[in-house]
């Protein structure tokens, strides 16, 4: 009678080590998102993506976000995306500059003027990599957001932490993720919160 | 060495409105009110100095064929000889490339007074007037522009073939050599150092240099490309690897990218920027499938002002910004719809900094040319995977 006890604790223990490895040794993250009650995201069929603003010290920090960012979504297949040079040259035209946020009267100008449903902006706030030790791990911190262009109102936030590395991968000397992987992680886990 | 990233075909038709004028009656119409205007803008002097120029006899043999050679140096490289007669003997030994005998083609300090009158000084000055010009004045049916970047240790030449008449890129061509380590020491480079050096470079090669477009095909229109932290060349090279690949798979016609951008920018429209109107004016003009935006951006993130690996006392192989086009890359390219102004589909691919060590701690780096043409053609054979149908 206590054999079959045995093998139940140690192929539990096992199962359970086996279900928790992948998270332990997963790169470290944390995320955040405000979605708007009551709003009908079916009605989003057309989306603008604004160029994203940059608060790091790494000039291209927004650009490498933006094209990680542009890929992932339209993989998604949701929405229809209208091209980003067009974007930029409405924006010029109505002097929207390009390293703000919108206010809820451009947000409105901008979707009538791409024809768009909806527009989606980011703010890169971490990129690079984390100082200290010999482990160079990648860390970026982006916030997403998603104004719908008929009120100009906000209707999806979020903010995503992501590092290359994590607490295990550091005990057992795993390699962190060069911050390309990272980069497309933290866009997958911030729109997942959307999509 | 690549990362493919993903293949986003959204099932949008591919129906493009139809309307305005045909491209080459455009072309013609607008080159002679260009060829008026620009008679009567350039003065007598210069006027005279084209019509005073003998036209120099393109033989019947073969295609013939105008050869222009543009020369870009990389980094530092400063060549202590004149800049003219090294790019003289460039056009020579890639002309001799092209017909040995010399016959049916025409290079350089022929066609130049052309040139100068058309405004082309460098690669992306290509316009339809010149191409119209060097019909009417010399015959010519196929124009083959080599770009030849140097580097302080190799040579890279980015050649393709443009069909004078319908102005679209009948096929694209890279090739790249490298340099001995003593090639740019002080009095130790002369001319037949130089052009034995070109020499080895093939603008054409294993084909006629007309080669043959895809008429029926789709039209494509490939935008300049933006090299995020890159050099120009850099972008250049990218940019170049994407029109072979398109144009080796036989299902794309692809007006030539230095004409589409002269087209806008006649127009006062910024490819970078495309508004409604200069999509208007690209509908008009080529009645495009799709437009290919494509975008080259580095993933190296070490700041600026960090240690380099020469303060610890490492010298690096090549100083040249070139490095930077062997860092971790991300190699996107858009196909948007011209009439709708939608993304169509996003292909990229990330390629992984081409640092490896091989045995005995020996460097071996993948030949930069052989670098982007893999990742474009790991674009194109996804768009391919849909059918070609953009």
């Amino acid at each position: 009678m206590k054999r079959p006890t045995i093998l139940r604790s140690s192929t539990f223990a096992v199962l359970s080590i086996a279900a928790l490895l992948p998270a332990l040794l997963g790169c470290g993250s944390s995320a955040q998102s405000y979605v708007k009650p009551m709003v009908d995201f079916s009605y989003l069929q057309r989306a603008a993506v604004l160029p994203f603003q940059n608060l790091t010290r790494d000039d291209l920090a927004d650009e490498r976000m933006q094209s990680v960012f542009l890929t992932e979504v339209l993989s998604a297949e949701i929405l229809e995306v209208s091209d980003p040079r067009e974007t930029a040259a409405a924006m010029l035209t109505l002097g929207i500059p390009a390293n703000q946020g919108l206010t809820p009267e451009q947000a409105i100008a901008l979707g009538k003027q791409l024809s768009v449903d909806a527009i989606f902006s980011g703010i890169v706030e971490d990129y690079g990599f984390a100082r200290g030790g010999l482990d160079r791990s990648p860390e970026i911190t982006l916030v997403l957001a998603l104004t719908e262009t008929e009120t100009g109102s906000v209707v999806w936030r979020s903010q995503v932490h992501e590092t290359g590395s994590s607490f295990w991968k550091r005990i057992f000397g795993g390699s962190p993720d060069d911050i390309y992987e990272v980069s497309r992680e933290t866009v997958r886990k911030a729109l997942g919160t959307l999509l | 060495m690549l990362r493919r990233i993903v293949r986003i075909p959204l099932g949008v038709s591919g129906a493009v409105a139809r309307h305005g004028r045909p491209g080459n009656r455009v072309a013609s119409t607008m080159h002679g009110l260009v060829m008026l205007s620009a008679g009567l803008l350039l003065g007598a002097s210069v006027a005279t100095n084209v019509r005073c120029q003998e036209p120099p006899a393109v033989q019947a043999a073969g295609t013939p064929t105008a050869l222009m050679v543009f020369i870009d140096y990389e980094g530092a490289v400063r060549p202590d000889l004149s800049p003219t007669e090294l790019r003289v003997e460039a056009a020579h030994a890639l002309a001799a490339r092209i017909s040995p005998d010399g016959q049916g083609v025409l290079s350089y300090p022929e066609i130049e007074p052309s040139m100068r009158v058309w405004g082309v000084r460098t690669a992306g000055d290509l316009s339809n007037d010149l191409l119209h010009a060097l019909g009417a004045e010399y015959g010519i049916e196929t124009v083959v522009l080599s770009r030849l970047v140097v580097f302080s240790d190799r040579l890279l030449l980015l050649s393709r073939g443009i069909d004078r008449k319908s102005g679209t890129v009948a096929w694209a061509e890279i090739d790249e050599t490298s340099l001995s380590d003593d090639f740019w020491k002080p009095g130790h480079l002369d001319m037949e150092r130089w052009r034995s050096a070109v020499a080895k470079l093939d603008p054409i090669g294993n084909r006629g240099p007309s080669g043959s477009g895809v008429d029926e095909a789709p039209t494509a229109l490939v935008l300049p490309l933006r090299p995020f932290g890159l050099s120009p060349h850099s972008g250049e090279l990218a940019s170049h690897a994407l029109l072979e690949a398109l144009l080796s798979s036989n299902r794309f016609r692809i007006p030539d990218p230095s004409l589409v951008r002269n087209v806008l920018r006649a127009k006062g429209h910024d490819p970078s920027m495309l508004d409604v109107d200069g999509r208007n004016e690209l509908l008009t003009w080529y009645e495009p499938s799709a437009l290919l935006v494509p975008d080259l951006l580095t993933f190296e993130t070490a700041p600026i002002s960090s240690p380099t690996i020469t303060e610890f006392g490492v010298e690096p192989a090549d100083l040249s910004p070139v490095s930077s086009a062997r860092s971790p890359l991300y190699f996107q390219v858009l196909a948007v719809d011209c009439a709708t102004r939608q993304v169509r589909s996003a292909d990229a691919v990330y390629l992984e900094p081409d640092d490896s060590v091989g045995l005995f701690g020996l460097t071996h780096h993948v030949p930069l040319a052989r670098r982007f043409e893999k990742a474009a053609e790991e674009i194109v054979e996804q768009l391919q995977k849909r059918g070609g149908n953009l």
